[in-house]
C-alpha cells in the first residue's frame, strides 16, 4: 500500500477531526472514548514528570504543544498553570480549540515551519512525527522542535522505543531510537531517555531530551 | 517550589547553614533541614569578617524593605571571602516582575558566583518572598542543572538503547561541552536582548495606553453617576410624575379614566407630605 501524499494525510486529519468525538479524532480509533479517555490521562501524567511538577503564576513555564489537534494536552496543560502555543496543520482541530478556549493560543502550522521569536521551556510532541509521512519533512520537523528549545529546556517527542522504522498502513511511519538519538544529539541536546506509554500494548512512548548546548 | 525543596539539592558536603538575615527576620522552620545540617545565626559584619568554605552554606533575605531586608551591596564583602564551592541561598524580597536584577549580577560576580538555581517561590509559603536563588563560588563554570525535574522524580533511560556519552544528569562533563553551554548562554542571551526590546517598548506602550483608559473610564463614570444623580432628583419631582401620570393615561385611553385622577390625588399627597415637617421637627 502507497503512503498518503503530504496533501491527503493533511485532508485526512482535516475530516478526522471534523467526523470524530473529542479524544478518538486524535486518540487511538480503535478504542472508544472513555478508553482513549484512559489512554490522554495516562500520558498527561508522564508528560506532568516530564515537565516537572512546579507551577508559578508570575513566572509561568512556557510550552509549544506540536500538533496539538483538537488540543486536549494543550488545556490540560495550561490549567497547571503553564503558558502553552497549540500548533497544527489542521484548520478543523484550531477552530475546535478556539471555540473551546481554555487559556493556551493556537496557530496553524506545520511543525518544521513554526518560528518564534520566544524559545520555550518544553516543546512537546504527541503521536505527531510518525504521522509525518515525508523523511526529509520529518528531519526537518525534528530540527525545527529542537531549536525552539532554549537551554536546559526539554524536548519530548513520542515515537516507538525500538531502533528502526517500520510502516503501518498508508499513514504511519514510526521511527526509532537509532534516528531521534542521534539527531537530538547534533542539535545540542541530551538523550534523558524513553518514557513508555506502557498502555494496552502500545509501543510508543516519549523520547526525553534537555538542551545542553 | 517552596525553600526546603530547594535547599536540599545543595546540601552536599554542607554540615552548617548560617543565617545573616536581620535578626527580626525568623525564617528556620521554613528550612526543615536535615537533622545533620546545624542552623546558626550571625550577625552581617561579624560574617563579613570571617571566611566559608564549602561545608557552610550562607543564608540571607534580600530586598529593598530595610532593616528586614539586608541589601545586596551589603552581601559582596561576605562573598568576596567565599573559597570556590561555598554556597549561599539568598532569599528574594522584591517581586519577581519587579526584581532589581542589576542590583544582584554586580555583587555576584565580585564574588565570583555563579547563579547555581534560581526560581519562585510559592506564594502561600512564605509571605512576602517571591523567589530564591541558590549562588555558589565557582573558578569555572559549574554545570547548569535542569530545572524542570524535581530532583527526587528523574527521568529514567528505559528499554534498551545506547548509553549516553556525554555526561550525567547535570550537563555535560569535558571542555567541549562547557564550551557549547556558554557558547548557548551567550548567544542566546544577545538575542534574547534583541527581541525583547520591542516587547519592551510595546509593554511599555500598553501600559501606558491601559493607564490612560482607566483615567478616562473613571472620568466617564463620574460623569453617570452625575447624570443619574440628576435623573433622580427629576423622577422624584412631582411635576415629572405628574407629567407622565399624564403620559401614561394618554397612551392607554381606556385606562385613563380610571387611573389619572387616581395618580393625580397620589402625588398631590405626596407634595402636600414633603412640605410637612419631619416628626420631630419644629422647623416649617
Ligand atoms: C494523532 S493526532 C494527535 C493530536 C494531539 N497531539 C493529541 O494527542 O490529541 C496528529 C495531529 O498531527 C497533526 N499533523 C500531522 N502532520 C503535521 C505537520 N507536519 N505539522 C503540523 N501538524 C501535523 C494532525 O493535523 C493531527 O492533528
Amino acid at each position: 500500500m502507497g503512503l498518503l501524499s503530504a496533501e491527503e494525510n493533511a485532508a485526512y486529519w482535516n475530516a478526522r477531526h471534523q467526523r470524530e468525538g473529542d479524544l478518538r479524532s486524535g486518540g487511538d480509533m480503535s478504542f472508544d472514548e472513555p478508553t482513549n479517555r484512559m489512554f490522554y490521562i495516562l500520558r498527561l501524567s508522564l508528560l506532568l514528570d516530564i515537565v516537572g511538577h512546579q507551577s508559578d503564576p508570575v513566572a509561568p513555564l512556557f510550552l509549544l504543544d506540536a500538533g496539538c489537534g483538537k488540543g486536549w494536552f494543550s488545556r490540560e496543560l495550561a490549567r497547571f498553570g503553564h503558558q502553552v502555543d497549540g500548533i497544527d496543520a489542521s484548520e478543523s482541530a484550531l477552530a475546535y480549540c478556539r471555540e473551546r478556549g481554555g487559556g493556551a493560543r493556537y496557530f496553524q502550522s506545520s511543525l518544521s515551519g513554526w518560528r518564534s521569536p520566544w524559545l520555550y521551556d518544553v516543546v512537546l510532541s504527541v503521536d505527531v512525527l510518525f504521522h509525518i509521512l515525508d523523511d526529509d519533512e520529518w528531519e526537518r520537523s525534528v530540527r525545527n522542535l529542537a531549536s525552539l528549545v532554549r537551554l536546559r529546556g526539554r524536548l519530548a517527542l513520542a515515537d516507538w522505543g525500538e531502533d528502526g522504522d517500520r510502516t503501518y498502513g498508508n499513514y504511519q511511519v514510526v521511527r526509532g531510537r537509532n534516528r531521534y538519538v542521534p539527531l537530538a544529539r547534533e542539535c545540542g541536546l541530551r538523550f534523558d531517555g524513553w518514557r513508555p506509554y506502557a498502555f494496552r500494548g502500545n509501543p510508543n512512548g516519549f523520547y526525553v531530551f534537555t538542551r545542553t548546548g | 517550589m517552596r525553600i526546603s525543596e530547594l535547599l536540599p539539592r545543595y546540601l552536599d558536603g554542607v554540615r552548617e547553614v548560617v543565617d545573616v538575615s536581620h535578626p527580626d527576620v525568623t525564617l528556620e522552620r521554613h528550612l526543615r533541614l536535615p537533622a545533620e545540617v546545624g542552623y546558626r545565626r550571625v550577625a552581617l559584619e561579624q560574617a563579613a569578617g570571617a571566611g566559608f568554605g564549602p561545608e557552610t552554606m550562607l543564608f540571607c533575605l534580600l530586598g529593598a524593605a530595610s532593616p528586614a531586608h539586608v541589601d545586596p551591596d551589603a552581601l559582596t564583602p561576605v562573598l568576596r571571602r567565599f573559597s570556590p564551592g561555598t554556597r549561599a541561598a539568598l532569599l528574594i524580597g522584591w517581586s519577581v516582575e519587579e526584581l532589581p536584577y542589576h542590583r544582584l549580577v554586580g555583587p555576584l560576580v565580585a564574588g565570583r558566583c555563579q547563579i547555581r538555581e534560581v526560581t519562585p517561590l510559592d506564594r502561600a509559603a512564605i509571605r512576602g518572598v517571591s523567589g530564591a536563588l541558590v549562588v555558589e563560588r565557582v573558578t569555572r563554570l559549574a554545570p547548569l542543572r535542569g530545572y524542570l525535574i524535581d530532583a527526587r522524580t528523574p527521568v529514567e533511560p528505559a528499554g534498551p538503547g545506547p548509553a549516553e556519552p556525554d555526561g550525567g544528569n547535570d550537563g555535560d562533563s569535558g571542555d567541549g561541552g562547557e564550551l557549547a553551554t556558554v557558547l548557548r548562554v551567550v548567544n542566546e542571551y544577545q538575542l534574547a536582548d534583541l527581541v525583547s526590546r520591542p516587547v519592551r517598548r510595546r509593554l511599555a506602550e500598553l501600559t501606558e495606553r491601559v493607564e490612560s483608559q482607566q483615567r478616562l473610564l473613571a472620568e466617564r463614570d463620574e460623569l453617570l453617576r452625575d447624570a443619574r444623580r440628576r435623573l433622580a432628583e427629576v423622577e422624584s419631582s412631582a411635576g415629572y410624575q405628574l407629567g407622565s401620570a399624564v403620559a401614561r393615561g394618554a397612551r392607554v385611553p381606556a385606562r385613563a379614566l380610571a387611573g389619572v385622577p387616581r395618580e393625580l390625588a397620589r402625588v398631590w399627597r405626596g407634595r402636600r407630605s414633603a412640605r410637612r415637617p419631619g416628626p420631630g421637627s419644629d422647623a416649617g
